[in-house]
């Protein structure tokens, strides 16, 4: 009983002992020279199981079953793995192909053949598979794995070492043979462990059913029931990895719903760049037209040999664009893998496409070609002769589809005949493209010139041709980011294709109204004499034709028509000019006729007391009269005199007669002016003069009493001698009307209650304008009876002055103000006592918009800066300096800026010095970094500035076009840039100190930064900041964009974006003549 | 995460993508295979004496851990990712419990008296059985090196815990019985006897519990699945069409395996290819062939073991190499 294994052998009886079978020894060969043992297994095995199943007894579960009844055969379960090895087929010739493993095959057709008489008892499809079972195959014979107790001899379908192995019941045998269970038993009030024998012929009952568990998810199992699975990651690539190798190549092409785009390969390349190192890029071209198909093969390549980064490269590639696709450049493409045959596919169905769109273009012609022989024939058939000149076949389509556009005319020199093409100014502006991105756009085109105008964007080429097929590949399929809507928008051209195609270039240019320069070509030098021949006695034919019409003709002529030739003449001429005259009168009496009925027609009871009348109304009557008897010069005065001041004074022309500023001046203009529409009456100006010091008075006049005033109030019933027309106004005006009712002479007069909410004098004054009123009014007052005292007079007429003057005052200051600025002044602004008690306060800008553009006007250029020591200290040094600075200005501008140019030129051979020193060294030293922009540096200093907080000034004279400071500050990211925007904000910094270098680049001079953040804007800059690239880096600089003079302010266009919200738009007080109000 | 949901178009786009072939020096069949309860790592035994740690997730190699005095067998993951818990080959029979990382051995459980051929981990608790040539099956406690409960049973024998933890399988090929255990009640005998008709079935080496708890699979390396309803021990399904393996020299893991819904069975063939059969969606009593084949790459090995991911979207197979097949879109 020691060896439980052998005698298992024993009770089976069919088995020999290993040491009873040489063969089988551990020197590991497992060849026979013949099957005869094999079949001699094979039939004792199946003897044993015809047994079994003859015998009938089936073998019991001995767990549950008395253990004795049948321990024979329960014990045979080494035996019973011989039948592994029993039903054995030959397959050799299949298997040793397969494994390559011929040597020690073990194989036998004789085992084959027993079986199959044998078990003839097994008629199921599952037997007949199972006689299928290959030989075993004996690859691990080494005794190292031999003695292990998990190797099982497939042969003898046994373990090898099964001799060392024993039953547990062997070990422990003083448990019984049903096994135990160890319990935790209360035992003296401890947990005890006891072994406990178990009882198997009792019967369980099923756990599951009685707590219901049907599905394992009520249990917190680990092995949970999954309907799906999660997706691994990419498999990397490696040397255990089976199949080709991962693709590393990648296809982008262009979306579906994304038209061709005119996107450059190299921006494709760079974009996927940052997703490894690009071995291979391959743009693909339609075969049929050799046009770019957008379509790209892109090949990653690995660093180190290995492919699984270039897969992984590609792999990513793909990933990251697999939802949403990617976006270069604003065009959206697609990416994929490149497997199979799929880039083939792609390139076909664009081919194909392509074909499809020439088609349908091809088709769309012809339809056009059709109706344009159509049109042609029913004009032949007309009987017209019209011989149309022969146009390409593009220029009738682009006729045909409406799109007639003409060169404007200013323009015509610069196109010269040549094809344009064109885009609406109404289109670019919506957009807000410039020019220069029609540049960019159609930098691979051969265009002569771009030309922004008024009426659009003008596209010129040389070519006819080049324009055409330009046109027709970019004209609706160009795309353009709009700068209002930030969304690529498509461009249609119009090809506006020269009128006159026979008349060559070289007769227009010939032809003297044209200015163009196209250099003709003379065949010979005889020729090249004679044309200049020609054109020499041309200009000698000129200047005779102009001496004789100077010298000899001129005057003759003035001689001849000398007045004191004709005097018959002359007095025919005074009469003709007497019924001019008279005609004039009689159509204003006309007129005037007619205006009054007009007026009485809307005759207001309230109106003849001095109530609001319709000033509009009287405008337009005035207007209407003044156009009859005005000159147009004097009109033209007049209207200037209409303008609001602030367009006067930006005037250069009218700056003389507005310069006296003062208070009067422009009061006197008003004034005038109103007076003139109350007469109907053209004033010349020597009447102004006239009446300018009589008004003078007026307005600074002693007390005076309403008699006086009154007086003035009439002062157009004073014939004027000089204009005789005014004097027939007067009196067209004085004439007796024909109406029941008594009719006021004067219009109804605007009655404004502004300033004081009673009655003034002031107003009763006016209102009182000939000696009819003062004694109408005389007798409405007759009733009341003020006790007067010679005191209370005086009093009296004091306090009407002083009423009188204040109202005079305000109405003065508030029409100053609202010619100035437009809107009137406000009462914030009105200092309580005088401006020196006041002390300093901040004025907030809504108040500052109110002064200060006009203060900008009134002093330009607007100098906050005084340069104190400028010529009122002289100390020798200063002298000298002077003198130095004297002599240098003395040097004209341009070899100022030459010399400044051999400076900069120095400076970059110095840099290159210390590049080399660099190099020598070999380490990188702050010290020796040098900044080139430094040097070229112009002195400016910062100050107070009218337009905001503070400005950059120019402490010297600048010349235009030099470079004058560096807008220096940390360079961030436009993420960055937004981010600190808004965290400016939030802190209170109000002004912005972001500019932007890029697209992605934004220079912030906020936190840190050099003075030039201090720089206005302007409307009108005098400079202009650029970006230009210095050491590979963009770096903005401010240069001058016109002569700057010393102490001016500097500013420059900050050429903000638009801002559609209005609340969110910025106030712009830089006071320019083309001031657009706001910044953004 | 995305996921996929298992069906047959899906199980047919598994790829067979990776096939680790061990050294020539150190040249022996894998004997078990197993994942940890995340699915994230593989453990793989091998006769040489070493166990391979893969990370299943990314289909790579990672360790090698040698046992070559004692040699291993069996060795599966506890519910810890990095303990394990495998057989003895060689010297004697404990079973031991190994931490990965530090590669120090945490418990020796001592008693068995011939080869362990089997260890299944409870999945509720940290308990585990063992099955062993010493003609008992042991319940052990991951804490007690001694065994809690030694149930007598027939040599060779299969066992197989229920997904819920309460049932487990003890099954015997030579005499066609599969008992039910009641882990509540182990001092008492099976609850339920299945027995197996076909007497031809006779060599089956594995039995599996659906992950749903319907099914107990019962597999074998002769190219024949039986599957048997778990709760009433009817015979549902016989899988057939897949080619016999021969018999080789070291124990193996089983030549099928259900999908982690339990809805698919997923068998190997000694012509290479993985069957697919669906079980869930056939009528009972029939006999199935396979609904479709995942070929495999490689002609240098055939699979013979099989073992599913119970959580990616991946399985392996095992003979002599160590292949993985991947969903691949």
């Amino acid at each position: 009983m020691s060896n439980y294994y052998r005698r298992a052998h024993a009770s089976s009886g069919s088995y020999r002992q290993p040491q009873e079978q040489p063969q089988y020894s551990r020197s590991g060969h497992y060849q026979y020279s013949n099957g005869h043992s094999h079949q001699q297994y094979s039939s004792q095995y199946n003897q044993r199981r015809r047994y079994n199943h003859n015998d009938g007894t089936r073998r019991r579960y001995n767990d549950d079953r008395p253990h004795s009844s049948n321990n024979a055969s329960t014990r045979q379960y080494y035996a019973t793995n011989n039948s592994q090895s029993g039903p054995y087929v030959n397959k050799k010739s299949d298997i040793s192909s397969r494994r390559g493993m011929s040597q020690s095959r073990y194989s036998n057709s004789n085992v084959h053949n027993t079986l199959a008489s044998s078990s003839g008892s097994l008629p199921t499809e599952s037997a007949l598979l199972l006689q299928q079972r290959p030989p075993s195959v004996l690859r691990y014979n080494t005794d190292n794995l031999k003695s292990k107790f998990h190797y099982f001899d497939p042969i003898k379908g046994e373990f090898f070492n099964k001799d060392k192995m024993l039953s547990w019941k062997a070990t422990d045998k003083e448990f019984s043979e049903t096994g135990y269970y160890v319990v935790k038993e209360l035992q003296d009030g401890q947990f005890k462990f006891k072994i406990k024998h178990r009882h198997p012929e009792i019967k369980a009952s099923d756990p599951r059913n009685e707590n219901g568990i049907m599905t394992s998810g009520k249990v917190a199992t680990h092995r949970k029931c999954r309907n799906s699975l999660i997706l691994l990651p990419r498999i990397s690539y490696d040397r255990y990895s089976l199949g080709p190798p991962p693709s590393c190549e990648i296809v982008v092409y262009p979306a579906q719903d994304s038209t061709t785009t005119n996107i450059q390969d190299i921006s494709i390349k760079n974009y996927f760049k940052k997703y490894g190192e690009i071995s291979h890029f391959e743009a693909f071209n339609d075969p049929n037209s050799a046009l770019p198909l957008h379509v790209y093969l892109i090949k990653y390549a690995s660093s180190d040999g290995k492919i699984n980064d270039a897969a992984k490269a590609a792999f990513s590639a793909v990933r990251k664009h697999e939802s949403s696709g990617c976006f270069i450049m604003g065009f959206k493409f697609e990416v994929i893998l490149n497997k199979h045959s799929i880039l083939n596919n792609i390139i076909s169905k664009f081919v194909e496409i392509n074909v499809k769109k020439l088609q349908k273009l091809q088709e769309n012609l012809k339809k056009a070609k059709e109706k344009e022989a159509e049109n042609e024939k029913a004009k032949e058939l007309q009987g017209k002769d019209i011989t149309l000149p022969k146009e390409p076949k593009v220029d009738t389509l682009s006729h045909s589809s409406g799109s007639e556009k003409r060169i404007p005319y200013d323009l015509l020199g610069v196109v010269n005949n040549r094809p344009v093409l064109h885009v609406s100014k109404i289109f670019v502006a919506k957009h807000r493209f410039c020019v220069e991105d029609f540049k960019y756009k159609l930098r691979g085109y051969r265009c002569a010139k771009f030309i922004d105008h008024p009426t659009g964007i003008y596209i010129i080429f040389n070519d006819i041709a080049h324009a055409q097929t330009c046109s027709n590949a970019e004209s609706g399929n160009l795309t353009i980011m709009s700068r209002s809507r930030r969304i690529p928008i498509l461009i249609k051209f119009h090809l506006i294709l020269p009128r006159f195609q026979n008349r060559t270039r070289f007769n227009k240019s010939s032809s003297s109204s044209n200015s163009t320069n196209v250099p003709i070509k003379y065949e010979s030098k005889e020729e090249f004499i004679e044309a200049t021949a020609k054109q020499i006695l041309k200009d000698l034919e000129k200047t005779l034709h102009v001496d004789i019409k100077k010298r000899l003709i001129g005057p003759t002529v003035f001689d001849a028509l000398d007045h004191a030739n004709f005097p018959e003449l002359l007095a025919k001429r005074e009469l003709k000019e007497k019924e001019k005259r008279q005609q004039i009168a009689s159509k204003i009496a006309e007129d005037e006729l007619k205006r009054k009925e007009e007026a009485k027609r809307d005759f207001d009871l309230f109106g003849l007391y001095g109530g609001y009348a319709k000033s509009n109304k009287r405008n337009l009557k005035r207007h209407n009269s003044l156009a009859l008897d005005h000159t147009s010069l004097k009109r033209k005065k007049l209207s200037n005199g209409i303008k609001p001041m602030a367009h006067l004074l930006n005037e250069e022309t009218d700056s003389k007669e507005t310069t006296p500023l003062n208070d009067e001046g422009i009061t006197r203009v008003s004034k005038e002016h109103d007076e003139e529409d109350e007469n109907m009456t053209s004033s010349s100006s020597e009447e102004e003069e006239e009446e300018a010091p009589d008004k003078k008075f007026k307005s600074e006049s002693e007390p005076t009493t309403p008699e006086s005033d009154h007086l003035h109030g009439i002062k157009p019933l004073v014939p004027d001698q000089n204009g005789s027309s005014d004097v027939l106004d007067a009196s067209s005006m004085y004439k007796p009307t024909a109406t029941e009712i008594p009719e006021p002479v004067y219009p109804p007069e605007e009655y404004d209650l502004k300033y004081s909410q009673t009655l003034s004098s002031m107003d009763l004054q006016n209102a009182i304008k000939d000696e009819e009123d003062m004694l109408i009014l005389k007798q409405l007052l007759s009733t009341y009876t003020p006790t007067v005292t010679p005191e209370t007079s005086a009093a009296l007429e004091y306090k009407i002055w002083q009423s009188r003057r204040k109202v005079l005052e305000e109405e003065k200051a508030s029409d100053w103000q609202i010619e100035l600025n437009g809107t009137l002044f406000d009462s914030e602004l009105q200092p309580g006592s005088s401006f020196k008690a006041e002390g300093f306060r901040k004025i907030a800008d809504k108040l500052k918009i109110n002064y200060l553009p006009h203060r900008r006007r009134v002093h330009q250029p607007l100098n906050t800066v005084n340069i104190h020591n400028e010529r009122n200290e002289y100390t020798p040094e200063l002298c000298q300096r002077e003198e130095s600075s004297n002599k240098e200005p003395s040097d004209s501008v341009p070899q100022e800026v030459s010399s400044s140019r051999d400076n900069r030129a120095s400076n970059r051979r110095f840099q290159q010095d210390i590049e080399a020193q660099k190099a020598a060294i070999g380490t990188e030293s702050e010290l020796l970094s040098l900044n080139q922009l430094n040097k070229r540096k112009k002195p400016v200093m910062f100050a107070r500035s009218a337009i905001h907080n503070w400005g950059l000034y120019a402490l010297d004279s600048i010349a235009a076009k030099e470079m004058i400071i560096e807008y220096v500050g940390e360079r961030i990211r436009q993420p960055v840039a937004e981010m600190r925007e808004k965290r400016y904000l939030k802190n209170g910094i109000g002004s912005s100190y972001l500019f932007r270098v890029d697209e992605n680049t934004v220079i912030d001079a906020t936190k840190k930064g050099g003075i030039a953040r201090f720089i206005n804007h302007c409307c009108d800059p005098n400079c202009t900041a650029k970006i230009i690239k210095v050491g590979g880096r963009r770096r903005i600089v401010i240069y001058a964009l016109r002569d700057i003079a010393a102490s001016e302010e500097l500013t420059y266009d900050y050429k903000f974006e638009r801002e559609k919200d209005d609340e969110e738009r910025l106030p712009c007080l830089c006071g320019a003549p083309n001031c657009k109000g706001f910044l953004n | 995460m995305t996921t996929v949901s298992i069906n047959k178009p899906n199980l047919l786009k598994f790829k067979h993508v990776k096939s680790f072939q061990p050294q020539e020096k150190d040249c022996g069949p894998v004997t078990s295979l197993n994942f940890d309860d995340n699915g994230q790592f593989l453990l793989t035994s091998s006769s040489n004496d070493t166990m391979q740690l893969y990370s299943a997730t990314n289909c790579k190699f990672l360790d090698t851990i040698a046992s070559k005095k004692y040699g291993c067998h069996s060795a599966i993951f506890t519910h810890a990712q990095n303990e394990c818990i495998y057989s003895s080959t060689m010297k004697n029979f404990d079973i031991k419990y190994l931490n990965l990382e530090t590669n120090q051995y945490l418990r020796y459980f001592s008693g068995h008296g011939a080869l362990v051929n089997d260890l299944k981990m409870n999945p509720v608790n940290d308990t585990f059985l063992s099955s062993s040539y010493d003609e008992s099956v042991r319940l052990w406690d991951l804490k007690i090196s001694k065994p809690q409960v030694i149930i007598p049973s027939l040599v060779p024998n299969c066992i197989a815990y229920d997904p819920s933890g309460l049932v487990f399988a003890l099954g015997n090929p030579e005499n066609f019985e599969i008992g039910l255990y009641n882990l509540k009640k182990i001092q008492e005998g099976p609850f339920l006897i299945i027995k197996i008709n076909d007497t031809t079935f006779s060599q089956w080496n594995k039995l599996e519990f659906s992950n749903n708890g319907k099914y107990l699979l019962v597999g074998s390396s002769i190219g024949k699945h039986l599957i048997f309803d778990a709760f009433t021990g009817q015979q549902l399904f016989e899988l057939i069409g897949t080619r016999a393996f021969p018999m080789r020299e070291f124990l193996d893991s089983g030549s099928a395996c259900f999908t982690p819904d339990g809805e698919f069975v997923l068998g190997t063939d000694y012509d290479g290819r993985i069957a697919i059969w669906n079980h869930s969606d056939s009528i009972s009593n029939k006999v199935l062939r396979p609904q479709g084949f995942i070929p495999c790459v490689s002609h240098e090995t055939c699979p013979r073991s099989i073992a599913f991911n119970p959580k990616y979207s991946m399985f392996v197979t095992a003979d002599e190499t160590v292949d993985f097949y991947v969903y691949d879109e």
